[in-house]
């Protein structure tokens, strides 16, 4: 009977509603985490989720401050955070570009700074009158069951706008991502074609604070394709298996979120994507630990054959 | 030089540099380097270690801002280049692992005739695999580009020169740790393009060869020291400045 439950909550409308909007978050994410991890920027996809959280506050406040009997807007707290992700991108290019720090020092400065900022607006939120119905716990660790069903309709868009977009310029990403030289010389806009990825990872990391949280959404925009990594040596592929486990993570993140409701959906989406990075390395098609070693048996065996006539 | 009076006359140089300087932060690395060269020609770029020779290349590329002065492609300024030129960078500027085959790299020589937001069609790859023919690896097609030699590697960055249609080709040491049958693949190819009246500027290290394969040089150090035809620059008196002391190579050869 217990199973028999379980698979009424899941088949729920409201549930298989939020269900799909993670999928497709999760689709999106393991599309442009992607590049993002073949532009060796996987650390800045990090610097994007944290420092979104004083913008999300910010935005709530002045929203709350504004029209007090409006309630909480995830547009607006969205936008928030999506303008202190940009702003953040921005410190980091004007502090490695004025600054003799190095480049891993600068990402560490900008996301602690903006992230701390955050954690101080954070107690102001809790403090105030309406605080409680931010919810901003669930923006920091990603609660599922916190989206409402008008939500994942702007989720749901802005997964898409991301999917279509990376479909359409893969190429000219790929080409950006493995040799920004040729890209200029056969006259590709790269610092716009970069923007444009910029942009999109900063719009997945918004759409995914609700369900992963900013802390960890770092981690679906990177682990799905460093396991891609081992099933593939061709571009085409590892996109679409990149984007198929980040979905395979999102959608058994929010089952389980459904079904255990204190279940933080975030950490659960991120194990299991962890789990399936795990497996990849053991059977993965192209460069999966077993396969290498069932390869080196055969040769050393051969060679064993071959030694003795 | 009466022909090459005319020919910059009647066609621009394929690049120019006007007065260019560049800095890392505050130290000058290339300074007030000009020169032009004409079309048609093979010009080695040669010089000691840290002479900025694969700067001089990245800068005109504009991937790196110069602090002051200017590059010129056919007369124009680079944004109107379209594909004219073609770029090899240097191995070790490459990511080896990431998830290309030998006939991806050569197929994005084709992107811009293949135009925005469009896939890779049967055609084009049928293109591709006749530059990776035409240099000998055509059976490495689907190899992972971590998964060739050094002068594979070479030869599949040829292809995609080849396959792009390109008028100036700009290469950053094509040669550097390549087998000899790679070495003069790439050579033959060279000498076949400047047949056909395009130009090549080739960063180079080795001394020795730089009469035989190429006509121009450009002796670099912070700064030109000299540029010309090849018996005009290959003298002790410029290399000895380039290179300071370290011309035990060179005096061998001359004696």
């Amino acid at each position: 009977m217990i199973v028999g439950s379980a698979l009424e909550t899941i088949l729920a409308y409201n549930t298989l509603v939020v269900l799909a909007g993670t999928m497709l978050l999760g689709i999106a994410a393991g599309i442009t985490g992607t590049f993002l991890l073949l532009r060796r920027r996987a650390l800045a996809g990090d610097v994007i989720g944290h420092a979104a959280l004083p913008g999300v506050a910010l935005a709530f406040l002045i929203h709350a401050a504004l029209a007090p009997e409006a309630g909480k807007s995830l547009p607006i707290m969205l936008l928030g955070g999506a303008l202190a992700s940009g702003l953040a991108m921005l410190a980091v290019m004007w502090l490695r570009r004025v600054g003799r720090l190095p480049d891993d020092a600068v990402l560490a400065v900008v996301l602690s700074s903006f992230f701390g900022a955050g954690v101080v607006l954070l107690s102001v939120v809790q403090a105030s009158p309406t605080g409680s119905q931010a919810g901003l716990r669930d923006f920091i660790f990603g609660q599922a069951a916190a989206i409402r069903r008008s939500d994942v309709e702007l989720l749901a868009v802005i997964a898409a706008i991301t999917i279509v977009t990376s479909s359409l310029l893969m190429k000219e990403w790929t080409l950006m991502c493995f040799d920004e030289g040729l890209a200029r010389v056969l006259g590709y806009p790269v610092g716009l074609l970069d923007l444009l990825l910029m942009t999109l990872v900063v719009l997945v990391c918004v759409a995914g604070m609700q369900s992963v949280g900013l802390l960890l959404i770092v981690a679906l925009l990177i682990i799905p394709p460093s396991a891609a990594r081992f099933w593939s040596d061709s571009i085409r592929p590892n996109i679409w298996i990149s984007a198929a486990i980040g979905a395979v993570s999102a959608t058994l993140g929010g089952v389980a979120s459904a079904l255990v409701p204190k279940l933080s959906t975030g950490a659960v989406i991120v194990v299991v994507a962890a789990m399936l990075l795990l497996l990849s390395m053991l059977v993965g098609a192209k460069h999966g630990m077993i396969g290498y070693w069932m390869a080196k048996r055969r040769l050393a065996k051969g060679r064993l054959a071959a030694g003795n006539p | 030089m009466n022909d090459l009076l005319v020919a910059t006359e009647s066609k621009p140089p394929p690049l120019q540099a006007f007065d260019v300087t560049i800095a890392y932060r505050s130290t000058p690395v290339l300074q007030g380097v000009s020169f032009s060269t004409p079309p048609g020609t093979l010009t080695a770029i040669v010089g000691p270690n840290g002479a900025g020779k694969s700067t001089l290349i990245k800068a005109s590329l504009g991937l790196i801002a110069p602090a002051s002065g200017h590059f010129e492609f056919f007369g124009r300024s680079f944004r109107d280049v379209d594909g004219r030129v073609s770029y090899v960078p240097q191995r070790t500027s490459v990511d080896w692992d990431f998830p290309v085959t030998a006939l991806d790299v050569v197929c994005m020589g084709l992107y811009r005739k293949i135009g925005w937001l469009r896939p890779i069609g049967h055609r084009h790859r049928a293109q591709a695999m006749e530059a990776l023919a035409s240099v000998g690896m055509q059976d490495y097609s689907k190899r992972q580009i971590s998964q060739l030699s050094g002068g594979q590697q070479q030869r599949v960055f040829l292809a995609r020169s080849l396959v792009q249609g390109a008028e100036l080709f700009l290469m950053d040491e094509p040669l550097a740790g390549v087998d000899a049958a790679t070495e003069k693949t790439i050579i033959d190819t060279l000498r076949g393009l400047r047949d056909e009246g395009r130009t090549a500027m080739i960063v180079h290290h080795d001394l020795d060869t730089v009469a035989d394969y190429f006509d121009r040089v450009l002796l670099l150090n912070g700064r030109i020291i000299a540029e010309g035809p090849v018996a005009d620059v290959m003298k002790p008196g410029p290399l000895k400045e380039a290179y300071g002391g370290n011309l035990l190579i060179f005096e061998s050869s001359e004696s």
